[in-house]
């Protein structure tokens, strides 16, 4: 976004979260899709955006990106300028020694990569990748510290929805970024604890839909998130809130309160119009906040709605990164 | 007949540089580049695919094989390039039968270890080539049950009969030749005269090494194209 003398500071923007993933109703085919983020990130590059941020899940059916180094590559390698980071990548899930080979093997492309690391939590992931789920919060801390071998502290980001990651970042000295999971309120809390105790970057994420005036996702977009919750979302879910459920999860009933709820637009889409959306940008900065990632990928909806389609009325409303 | 070249040594090369020569090797027509490296050859792939379109781009795995986390990088470098992607086993990658048995079935789509990986290759099937030196190819064939073939070095008409009569037909051959005028003109007379066990296989590739190691070329700064085209 341009700046200009006299407009309100903002966060740099990042858009995400690239995982590549399609299901019902989406007609991508897996390959389209991968095929689809060279041409959204070369857009969000030509646009002036600060990164994009990609995200790994493993062993779901969907096509859930599971291998975040070989894409980060490959998008390193079609940009020039542009950051490319993860939020995050499962550091537990990882080989050590290969996650440190995979970086230096980038060699002067790594300057561009904020690597964000995450706890992750499905017990099918730990299971077919042989680790010790219980295990996990010590296998990050033995990791993170070699990570910090071949990556400079700014570059390794805690991606957390929980308080010890906020400890965990304050720990190791690096930047943290909170997730769309956590509530506003508390994110905005443990943005003060972050700022008040570290001068790393600071970054948020949240599920955003802009448009003209503020409405709920059109009817193009929101068959593909109900569907997704219906199919696949389950995998997804916690185990924790999976268990004592039963054997057939509610999601897979079109009419449970479940699935109502996790596609309802009230509770899930962060609407704004242009307007709005500046003026929360300008307010997360004067709190502390460096990063303002704004999830608007989901499985069949193009990248180029919401913010992306919005970048010129956003940078309108008297704001520049 | 598809010509490719390799094997391309790329540890320590510069990605600035890695992306520049696979789309001079693109531009020069070849079918193929083989990528070898001492690290991790996939990240060098994944930069080789965001820059070029239409090649296909062979790895090269010469370590101990970790068939999940290979697996998924694999595919997603196969989708990353709309299914140009081709895998070759080194000597180290082929110690153990059993991880080259469970890369090739997570490949597959087959469970492995309690799970599937996803997403599937962008091709019906990956292939996978087993290199092969001196020794016995029907050995490596059988053993490792390739799907894709061998890979072997040969120089002459009488090596590329020999080696072609090691195994089973059904196993395709990927010949790599050294690029003498000698080798390349008893190979053209070899698929020329004997069409029925080369013309016939769809899969076999034929790669042309350069004559020096595009490493050595790299490290001596030499900016002209280590690569001729052959005609």
């Amino acid at each position: 976004m341009s700046s200009a003398k006299g407009q309100r500071p903002i966060p740099k923007l990042g858009l995400g979260l690239v995982s590549l993933n399609t299901s019902p109703p989406c007609d991508f085919t897996w390959t389209a899709s991968h095929r689809r983020a060279f041409v959204d990130t070369r857009r969000a590059e030509a646009l002036g955006l600060e990164s994009v941020f990609l995200s790994e899940h493993h062993f779901v059916a969907d096509g859930y990106c599971p291998s975040l180094m070989v894409l980060a590559g490959s998008l390193l390698a079609a940009t020039e300028t542009l950051n490319i980071g993860t939020a995050a990548l499962l550091l537990p899930l990882a080989d050590g020694e290969r996650l440190a080979r995979q970086v230096r093997s980038l060699g002067s492309l790594v300057e561009r990569l904020r690597l964000g690391i995450a706890l992750g939590y499905r017990r099918e992931e730990f299971m077919g990748l042989n680790v010790e789920r219980r295990r996990r919060g010590k296998l990050m801390d033995a990791m993170l510290e070699e990570l910090l071998k071949v990556l400079e502290p700014e570059q390794v980001i805690i991606c957390t929805a929980s308080e010890p990651g906020l400890d965990r970042a304050l720990r190791f000295d690096v930047p943290m970024l909170i997730d769309s999971a956590v509530p506003m309120t508390r994110a905005l809390e443990w943005g003060d604890e972050f700022r008040a105790q570290s001068a790393h970057e600071l970054t948020l994420i949240r599920e955003c839909w802009v448009s003209d005036d503020g409405s709920a996702p059109p009817e193009a977009v929101a068959p593909h998130d109900f569907a997704f919750w219906q199919y696949i979302g389950w995998e997804y879910t916690p185990t924790w809130e999976k268990e004592g459920e039963g054997d057939i999860d509610p999601l897979l009933d079109p009419e449970s309160e479940r699935l109502q709820q996790a596609t309802s637009a009230e509770e899930k889409w962060f609407r704004q119009t242009p307007e709005d959306f500046a003026d929360f940008l300008a307010a997360i900065h004067a709190r502390g906040f460096d990063r303002m990632v704004a999830r608007i990928a989901w499985s069949g909806v193009p990248l180029d709605h919401s913010v992306m389609g919005h970048l010129a009325a956003i940078s309108e409303q008297g704001v520049a990164a | 007949m598809n010509l490719g070249c390799g094997p391309l040594d790329v540890n320590g090369v510069p990605p600035a540089e890695l992306a520049e020569t696979v789309a001079d090797i693109e531009g020069k027509l070849y079918d193929f580049v083989w990528l070898r490296s001492e690290s991790e050859p996939i990240i060098a792939g994944s930069v080789a695919v965001a820059r070029t379109r239409d090649l296909r781009i062979l790895v090269e795995l010469d370590r101990a094989l970790d068939p999940l986390r290979d697996a998924e990088d694999l595919c997603v470098l196969d989708q990353l390039s709309e299914g140009r992607i081709g895998l070759v086993l080194g000597a180290a990658a082929l110690e153990d039968a059993g991880l080259v048995a469970e890369l090739q079935g997570a490949l597959d789509g087959a469970r492995v270890r309690g799970v599937r990986v996803f997403p599937r290759p962008a091709q019906l099937a990956l292939p996978v080539f087993a290199e092969g030196g001196p020794g016995d190819l029907r050995a490596t064939a059988i053993s490792y049950d390739v799907r894709a073939g061998c890979l072997v070095q040969i120089g002459t008409e009488a090596e590329v009969v020999a080696r072609r009569e090691q195994i089973d037909k059904s196993t395709p051959l990927l010949l790599s030749i050294g690029d003498t005028l000698e080798a390349i003109t008893a190979l053209r007379s070899a698929m020329f005269l004997r069409d029925e066990l080369l013309i016939a296989e769809p899969h076999i590739r034929v790669t042309t090494m350069p004559p020096e190691g595009i490493a050595r070329r790299l490290e001596a700064s030499d900016k002209d194209s280590p690569f001729h085209r052959l005609e």
